[in-house]
């Protein structure tokens, strides 16, 4: 039984809380990590599913090589983006992590301060901005929703999923040591039905076993299947990343499934026939310049909102890169999109900034920043040149970023 | 009385429904069938129950009418035309436009939409005071329809209405406040996101400051640019989403949800740093902490409590310290069971107000006392503020910005019934600043109101105060269009005392409206003690109020039953200044209008249309101001703008004007703009026609 599968057994089975000891070597106040050191740990192998693998692509155009070359140029110019604990909420290191998964660095104190890794540092619920992610009440490890922390619920577990990291990564908050099981377990107990459960449905299918059922807080009988039951049965805002956070839990789900070799049955098979329906959908409401409508599928066209049609495109297009089948990510539609988004990140460049830049625009660059890192590891990264591996392997878990 | 000029009786049979051009015959006729049609009215079965006079719509249509058939009549028509013209082009001059005085920023549709036709603007003010108090009547659904209105009236976007799950037992509600509390976290978070952490740092340090300790008049602020800036930031905040955030709060008002939470069982005494007695849960939640106070006396220093954004009491007679509101703390809920309960605050963003923040204060019983400085009881500087105090005789006592008073955000103050007392100095008691919706609405009893005393006014040449409350929707001068200011009454005898600028009047690209739907009122205007109660150090004076506009902007006062009193120095009781609108529209009762000063009792200047409405009653009108037109107009160049509109209408009764017009009369006031028109209702001989004894005449002039 895999590490991480047994941790959560454990802790579903028995309830487990946290056991409130003292401070646990590291202190808190050390750095997560080092720079370039590995800080959340990864099950090998059980990274973020998207990329179901089908036939070898064709071989890269000349146009589609110059395309690689923008858009890496583009993530890496974005990763080196000073954001820093003294200026960034925790909000706001959520994003970066989305964009650029385990290997996401910030500063610590200042934007010249050194670099740490932006998910132990949220781990380590350090300060951001004065804001700290995650508390213990109750016993429970808890991951915060407001103003500068997550904004939207689950949102972090479901960054830590995407991002590849294990269940047994150190959490901690005060003199309390956990792990990421522990809210995994939080998150269970606190399954609301009727509520959005879009991106709680990413972190547990991630976390858990299909198969595996549990409890809630109120008394009410969960399982992934019926997440992703409650999920087809939600309306959600077509205006806003609303309606892409609903297809891509269902997307997570659904690859995550493929991923284990699963059967694609049931809930299962009606969360793909739903998804892929909506890929032509998506794909009629976009515009001739590869953008889509800043209020996302509710209006079709052009907007002179830039900042909007660069969010909404980065969501809708994020969405449609992690799961389009592999044959489709080639379409001249999608390819337009991703010329678009690395086009508007190219020209925005010098705009943004730590403190300058408002939650919605850092959270619009951010997922646009993600769908090119999909994009570049599906499409483009197949046909990169062996290199030697180096001494030390890489365990931050990352997958999504170049 | 002089010969007047006879209104050719061709030129009335002429006329026809709908025209806007109805004869005074007519008028009479439709009066009789409005009053023998009273008692056959019946709002449809599905409708929340009618408030205030159930012929009031009605009535407003005949105003109307009355209006444009007293146009045409005079064969100023075309002026008036080129009144609404001037206001258009005004307005379309000024859009967008940050350069001049007067700015496009922060405007309202709303206002914009009834500023270009002002003779039907009565008409849709009486239905929006109406509507909003029918909501508020009815408790948490009618909040969610009030919430829906304002959402109309604001700019923003529609939304189906609320659905409110069944709370069945104690643990189900506790679960509902938690629900809220996330929702409402949210939100705010959404409503923050289009700004940079710099601009929301400027918010947050340049509001309260800015916008209500460092200004020294009432009508602006110093420091016109950063006033502009911090507008300007107010108009990028995510507005939908604050709705959003009072939204997520609104089932919290539920009284069943609310009679669930005082069952909750004392079952633990835990310890939380800040409060004393005993507190029996503390919750902890991903949205914040809950804290659930025992039955006994409590006292809460909410200051002391940052991490807790819940306070749930259970009973006792308790006390509640400050418990601000700001980015350190978005977010408060604090929600009193039982017993007689004090509120005490010296910071801003208390009692169910925030700055940059949302929080609602529920109080169900008891009679309670409110005391704050500013920014306090319903009130808000970006975001949204709720205070609703259930039942008892309450007293709600604050400085500036307080009691239903809003800039970026939503402002309400609801009091349910009780013998209530407010008392406040300046912008207060439903005040609209910019981009603001400010509500008080205090559902029955007798109560009484006082804004002003305190800073001296603005004008060199008069004595007084400043007062800007009760119902007042203002823009900052230089700097931004207002938003909508409301105070509404349910019933009871109330009093209502305020000083300059104040009761139901806009200011500076604003909208402003004050109504009382029941009981014998009196509306005494200047305060007749200092703020402290002390003697006045001022000589009692009031200018500009009691249903006025200045400045490019409209003002209501309504009143729907009763016999009232209407008092003031000078510019109120139905008077418009400088391209506005001014209404004070009574719908019955033997009433006295004492105002008798310059430009009172339907007056309109510098290109104004002032309008004073009576309907029913034996009236008696003070002073020789009645209906008064000038032809004197400096701020804007004539013919362009049209000229200066004044009516007086009165309906009914037996009524004594100072100008010496006669009752069931017609008369034309100084210029041809000038209107009083009375006519007489017979309930059993039909109507008195206007014609047969209205003669026009020019009634004192």
């Amino acid at each position: 039984m895999p590490r991480k599968a047994g941790i959560l057994r454990f802790l579903t089975t028995t309830g487990c809380l946290l056991v409130l000891a003292g401070p646990i070597a590291p202190s808190f106040g050390e750095a997560p990590a080092q720079p370039g050191a590995p800080a959340p740990a990864t099950e090998k192998g059980t990274g973020s599913p998207e990329a179901t693998p089908s036939e070898s692509p064709p071989g890269l155009s000349p146009e589609m090589a110059a395309l690689r070359d923008r858009v890496r140029r583009a993530v890496t110019s974005y990763s080196q983006q000073p954001f820093n604990t003294r200026d960034n909420t925790a909000g706001d290191l959520i994003q970066v992590a989305l964009a650029f998964g385990g290997r996401a660095a910030v500063r610590e104190g200042s934007p010249s301060g050194r670099k740490i890794n932006a998910i132990g540092c949220l781990c380590w619920n350090y300060p951001c901005a004065g804001y700290r992610l995650l508390q213990i009440g109750e016993g429970r490890l808890m991951a915060r929703i407001g103003y500068g922390l997550q904004q939207a619920p689950s949102q972090f577990l479901a960054v830590l999923a995407t991002s590849g990291v294990s269940a047994d990564y150190e959490m901690r908050v005060g003199g309390v040591s956990a792990t990421v099981a522990h809210l995994v377990k939080y998150e269970m107990l606190d399954t609301r039905s009727g509520t959005d459960l879009s991106l709680k449905l990413i972190g547990l299918s991630h976390y858990l076993e299909d198969e595996q059922h549990w409890k809630s807080r109120l008394g009410e009988d969960w399982s992934v299947d019926r997440l992703i039951q409650e999920e087809l049965a939600r309306s959600a805002d077509a205006g806003d990343c609303d309606v892409t956070n609903r297809l891509l839990g269902l997307s997570y789900a659904v690859e995550r499934r493929i991923n284990r070799k699963r059967p694609v049955d049931g809930r299962f098979l009606d969360a793909q026939t739903y998804v892929r329906k909506y890929h032509e959908y998506a794909l009629k409401l976009q515009n001739p310049n590869g953008s889509w409508h800043s209020r996302f599928f509710a209006v079709k066209g052009t907007s002179r909102d830039v900042a909007g049609s660069l969010r909404s495109t980065g969501h809708i297009l994020e969405w449609l890169v992690f799961s389009l089948p592999e044959d489709q990510l080639q379409d001249p539609r999608v390819v337009l999109s991703v010329g678009y988004l690395t086009g508007l990140l190219e020209s925005r460049r010098s705009r943004q900034g730590p403190t300058a830049t408002s939650a919605r625009d850092i959270g619009g660059t951010m997922h646009a920043l993600h769908a090119l890192s999909i994009y570049d590891r599906r499409v483009f990264k197949p046909w990169d040149p062996e290199k030697p591996k180096p001494e030390t392997e890489d365990t931050t878990g990352q997958q999504d970023a170049s | 009385m002089r010969d007047g000029i006879r209104f050719r009786s061709d030129e009335f049979r002429a006329a026809k429904w709908g025209s806007h051009v109805l004869a005074p015959p007519v008028l009479s006729c439709v009066l009789v069938l409005w009053i023998w049609g009273v008692a056959s009215a019946e709002p449809p079965a599905s409708d929340p129950a009618p408030v205030g006079n159930p012929r009031a719509p009605e009535m407003m249509v005949l105003l109307e009418q009355e209006m444009a058939a007293g146009l045409k009549q005079r064969r100023i028509e075309a002026n008036f035309s080129r009144f609404r013209s001037y206001a258009a082009r005004t307005l379309d001059n000024t859009a967008g436009r940050r350069g001049s005085e007067v700015t496009g920023n922060c405007r309202l549709s709303w206002y914009d939409h009834m500023m270009r036709d002002p003779l039907k603007a009565p008409g849709e003010a009486e239905q929006f005071t109406r509507e909003l108090h029918q909501a508020v009547v009815g408790d948490h659904e009618g909040l969610d329809r009030a919430l829906a209105i304002a959402r109309t009236k604001m700019d923003l976007d529609q939304r189906p209405p609320l659905t409110f799950a069944p709370v069945g037992s104690p643990e189900a509600a506790l679960e509902a406040v938690t629900i809220a509390l996330g929702g409402a976290q949210l939100a705010h978070n959404k409503a923050l996101a289009p700004l940079s952490r710099s601009e929301i740092k400027q918010l947050a340090d340049g509001l309260y400051p800015m916008l209500t300790t460092r200004p020294s008049v009432g009508h602006t602020v110093s420091g016109r640019s950063t006033g502009r800036r911090l507008c300007d930031l107010l108009e990028k905040l995510d507005r939908n989403a604050v709705y959003t955030a009072a939204e997520s709060l609104v089932p919290l008002s539920n009284p069943e949800l609310l009679k669930q939470l005082a069952a909750l069982p004392e079952e633990g005494n835990v310890t939380v740093e800040g409060a004393t007695g005993t507190i029996t849960r503390q919750i902890a939640t991903p949205a914040g902490k809950i804290v659930i106070g025992g039955r006994e006396k409590n006292t809460y220093q909410l200051d002391k409590m940052q991490a807790v954004n819940v306070v749930i009491d259970l009973g006792g007679d308790d006390v509640y310290y400050e418990g601000s509101v700001s980015l350190a703390r978005p977010l408060l809920i604090v929600i009193d069971l039982q017993g007689d309960d004090a509120y005490r605050g010296t910071k801003p963003g208390v009692q169910g107000s925030a700055v940059l923040g949302i929080s609602m204060l529920l109080d169900v019983a008891g009679n309670d006392v409110y005391d704050a400085k500013n920014v306090a009881q319903g009130s808000c500087l970006g975001g949204a503020g709720i205070l609703i105090d259930y039942a008892g005789n309450d007293s709600y006592r604050g400085v500036r910005r307080v009691q239903g008073q809003a800039i970026g955000g939503l402002g309400i103050l609801i009091d349910r019934a009780g013998h209530d007392r407010y008392h406040a100095a300046m912008w207060d008691q439903g005040f609209g600043g910019p981009l603001g919706f400010g509500l008080l609405d205090d559902l029955d009893g007798n109560d009484r109101y006082y804004t002003g005393g305190l800073y001296p006014d603005s004008y060199p040449e008069t004595p007084g105060y400043e007062g800007w409350g009760q119902g007042v929707g203002a823009g900052l001068r230089g700097v931004a269009n207002g938003g909508l200011g409301m105070i509404l009454d349910g019933g009871g005898d109330d009093v209502y005392e305020y000083d300059y600028i104040a009761h139901g009047g806009g200011y500076w690209l604003g909208v402003g409206f004050a109504r009382d739907f029941g009981g014998d009122d009196q509306r005494l205007a200047a305060t007749s003690k200092a703020f402290n109660g002390s003697a006045r150090r001022e000589r009692r004076y009031q200018r500009l109020g009691t249903g006025f506009g200045c400045h490019y902007t409209l003002g209501f006062c309504f009143d729907d039953q009763g016999d009232d009193s209407y008092h003031g120095t000078i510019m109120s009781v139905g008077y418009a200044w400088d391209l506005s609108v001014g209404a004070l529209c009574d719908f019955a009762g033997n009433d006295r209008y004492e105002a008798a000063g310059g430009g009172t009792q339907g007056n309109g200047a510098q290109a104004g249309l002032g309008i004073l409405f009576d309907c029913q009653g034996d009236d008696y009108y003070r002073g020789y101001g009645q209906g008064r037109a000038t032809s004197s107009i400096s701020y804007h160049n004539m013919p362009q703008c049209g000229g200066n509109f004044s009516f007086v209408v009165d309906y009914g009764g037996e009524d004594k004007y100072g100008c010496g017009a006669k009752n069931n009369s017609y008369n034309r006031r100084y210029t041809s703009g000038g209107f009083l028109i009375d006519r007489a209702i017979n309930k059993s001989d039909g109507p008195e026609t206007a014609e047969s004894g209205s003669a026009e005449t020019n009634a004192g002039s």
